[in-house]
């Protein structure tokens, strides 16, 4: 993979892969300036997976239909895999076991906002080779210890991939995520 | 005016991604919608039916005394020229229409109609194709379901023993040509209400306020749609061989 300049008006960003590459968000409005982004990302047949500051999961589907729904669609879906990633994710993520069968079949709106990140995360990392429109402001009500165990999660499966950084401050760098990186 | 046609616009795009239907979550969301449309729709309907065909008995033969063959001959007539067909797009409308464009407006007040976009998933293709499939087939079989269900139902009220001279009579009017009528009637006012109710809900826009409006929009523009193609069906024939 190479590096990627995405152009949409009033903006040129350079994306490399590997990388969240931070993007200001000025006076743009996130969601706004996130669906830009995706729009010109889809330009070079990118699948964009959002990790806004709240909702970005469809309310007409439980969770499992959720989490691979664009793997699904654009025929990307590896089941072996996911079987044999999920539960390790969902250790990563601190999610009870008894909890695990009862989250699946949840729909989005009977979630808690904890669990709704939990559900973007485990789709950003099961989606094969999504790019990631990630807005700093999923980050900013978790408590430290998920805010570890979340960034441990993306900076694992980084490499390769497309990342943005949607926010005013700067990008986290590996040394943050290292204390929790899941097994 | 803008505001009306381009959400129609959009529905008859959507008509030409039938492409997508090979892809599996679209085929599941025509399984879902023809499930909550169809199949969900038959206990209510064999009420309808059931009390179709006991009114139809007892009003023909009981109060206005006409004789068994003629009652059960006429309703099957009726019930395959008009009544099938149009009691059933009532009932669909009444059952699906509302609460489709009710769906499809939160998903757009929610903003998911664009969460699709960016995944790279057609919500053409996603969501308005398969609703609009599964209202034009479940239209259609329905309106059969009911025919049979109110004319087997007047039958069993109306005979008390199998008269095979009565039920041969009662057959008499059957044809293919009454037959495709009452099957295309059903399926173009199927087609009608997925149009209308799949535009409202496409239309919605702003809070949520917008989905109890596109709800209610739905049902009154299905209903004034249905019964305006049902007149130009029954009218347009004797225009034409007038004309």
């Amino acid at each position: 993979m190479s590096a990627l300049t995405l152009h949409w008006p009033g903006h040129t960003l350079t994306l490399h892969p590997g990388q969240f590459t931070p993007c200001p968000l000025g006076d743009a409005d996130p969601q706004a300036l996130a669906h830009a982004l995706a729009s010109a990302l889809q330009a070079h047949g990118q699948i964009v997976l959002g990790l806004p500051a709240s909702g970005g999961l469809l309310s007409l589907l439980n969770v499992a239909d959720n989490l691979t729904l664009a793997a699904r669609y654009h025929d990307l879906v590896d089941w072996p895999m996911l079987d044999r990633q999920l539960p390790a994710l969902l250790q990563a993520l601190a999610v009870p076991e008894a909890r695990w069968p009862a989250l699946m079949q949840a729909l989005p709106q009977h979630l808690s906002h904890a669990e709704q990140r939990v559900v973007l995360l485990l789709r950003a990392r099961l989606t094969p080779g999504a790019a990631w429109v990630i807005d700093s402001g999923f980050f900013s009500r978790q408590s430290p210890s998920e805010r570890r165990r979340s960034l441990a999660l993306l900076t694992q499966a980084l490499p390769g991939r497309y990342a943005v950084w949607l926010s005013h401050d700067t990008p986290p760098d590996e040394g943050e995520a290292q204390h929790a990186r899941p097994t | 005016m803008p505001n009306v046609i381009s959400p129609i616009l959009l529905v008859f795009r959507a008509l030409g991604q039938w492409p997508a239907l090979r892809r599996v979550p679209v085929q599941q969301a025509l399984a879902q919608q023809l499930q909550g449309c169809g199949v969900q729709a038959l206990p209510g309907l064999l009420c309808a039916g059931v009390a179709l065909g006991l009114v139809a008995v007892q009003q023909m033969h009981g109060t206005y005394g006409a004789n068994v063959e003629f009652t059960l001959r006429t309703l099957l007539q009726l019930l395959l020229s008009e009544l099938a067909p149009l009691l059933t797009a009532v009932f669909l409308i009444a059952r699906s229409s509302s609460a489709m464009a009710a769906e499809l407006a939160a998903i757009r007040v929610q903003g998911e109609w664009r969460l699709l976009g960016t995944m790279g998933i057609d919500p053409l293709a996603y969501l308005l194709l398969p609703r609009l499939l599964a209202l034009t087939l479940a239209s259609g079989v329905l309106a059969l379901y009911l025919l049979l269900t109110a004319q087997l139902t007047a039958v069993l009220y109306a005979l008390d023993s199998p008269d095979p001279a009565t039920l041969y009579s009662m057959l008499e009017p059957l044809s293919a040509g009454l037959i495709a009528q009452c099957l295309g009637k059903s399926l173009l006012f199927g087609a009608l209400i997925g149009l209308i109710s799949c535009a409202s809900g496409v239309a919605a826009h702003g809070d949520w306020t917008a989905i109890p409006h596109a709800s209610a929009r739905a049902v009154v523009r299905a209903l004034l749609a249905v019964f305006a193609a049902d007149a130009l069906w029954a009218l347009l024939p004797g225009l034409w061989s007038g004309g």
